[in-house]
């Protein structure tokens, strides 16, 4: 058995998880296993397709449970990426200051497709999860 | 590939409603309207200086790359689920 197939059930037995996302993760790992061989670039896990954001939260008010569940075509961003580029100086620096004012320090006129590429590169080897005792975070990329 | 299908689903307490939109049939109707437009929009982009051909092939590679989001909200209120394939 392999790491990640381990670590995938672990998180199962550790209720991190629930028995669909397990199996859909395991499939992606049997995915990118056989399309690794048939990769000209080798990399492990293929082409992300999609952005997964899973969030598990309780509401604040009620303390009844609130999902959210999305799925973002990995070609979506590239649009954005590329539309953000374009944006005029004038609207570009409101944003950075709306974002600044909200405690996100990013200077949107940096976004540039490459990067999004790394960082795609780099969600598809990692799962990004956030554990509170009130939500739960995860963010990770689907090559299906 | 261009989204063909919108499926929204809403449901609260007192009820909700599912559509399934044909969004295939609104592109034409959206490609003669931005053909109307585009002396207007190219003014403005030109005015803006930016690039209209790079705005306009941008614009258009964000609508081609639509297909397969998915939104879910589910919360004891209320939950909306928007699908577009």
């Amino acid at each position: 058995m392999n790491e990640e197939r381990r670590q995938i059930l672990q998180m199962l037995a550790e209720g991190k998880v629930t028995a669909d996302e397990a199996e859909r993760l395991l499939n992606a790992i049997e995915g990118s296993g056989a399309a690794l061989g048939a990769s000209p670039a080798g990399r492990p896990g293929g082409k992300p397709k999609y952005l997964r954001v899973l969030v598990d939260a309780e509401d604040h008010h009620t303390g009844k449970p609130v999902k959210v569940n999305i799925r973002v075509p990995v070609q979506l961003m590239r649009a954005g990426v590329r539309l953000s580029a374009l944006m005029p100086t004038q609207a570009r620096d409101q944003v950075n200051k709306a974002l600044r004012e909200q405690g996100i320090p990013v200077d949107v006129g940096q976004l540039r497709p490459d990067n999004l590429e790394e960082l795609l590169d780099h969600l598809n080897d990692l799962t990004v999860d956030v554990d509170q005792e009130k939500a739960k975070v995860r963010v990770f990329c689907e090559s299906e | 590939m261009i989204p063909a299908l919108a499926i929204v689903r809403v449901r609260h307490p007192r009820g909700g409603f599912r559509v399934w939109a044909p969004v295939l049939l609104l592109w034409p109707l959206a490609a003669v309207a931005a053909l109307i437009l585009s002396p207007i929009l190219t003014a403005y982009w030109v005015i803006r200086r930016v690039n209209p051909f790079a705005a306009a092939g941008a614009l258009v590679r964000l609508v081609f790359s639509l297909s397969g989001l998915n939104v879910e909200v589910e919360s004891p209120s209320a939950s909306v689920h928007v699908r577009l394939i």
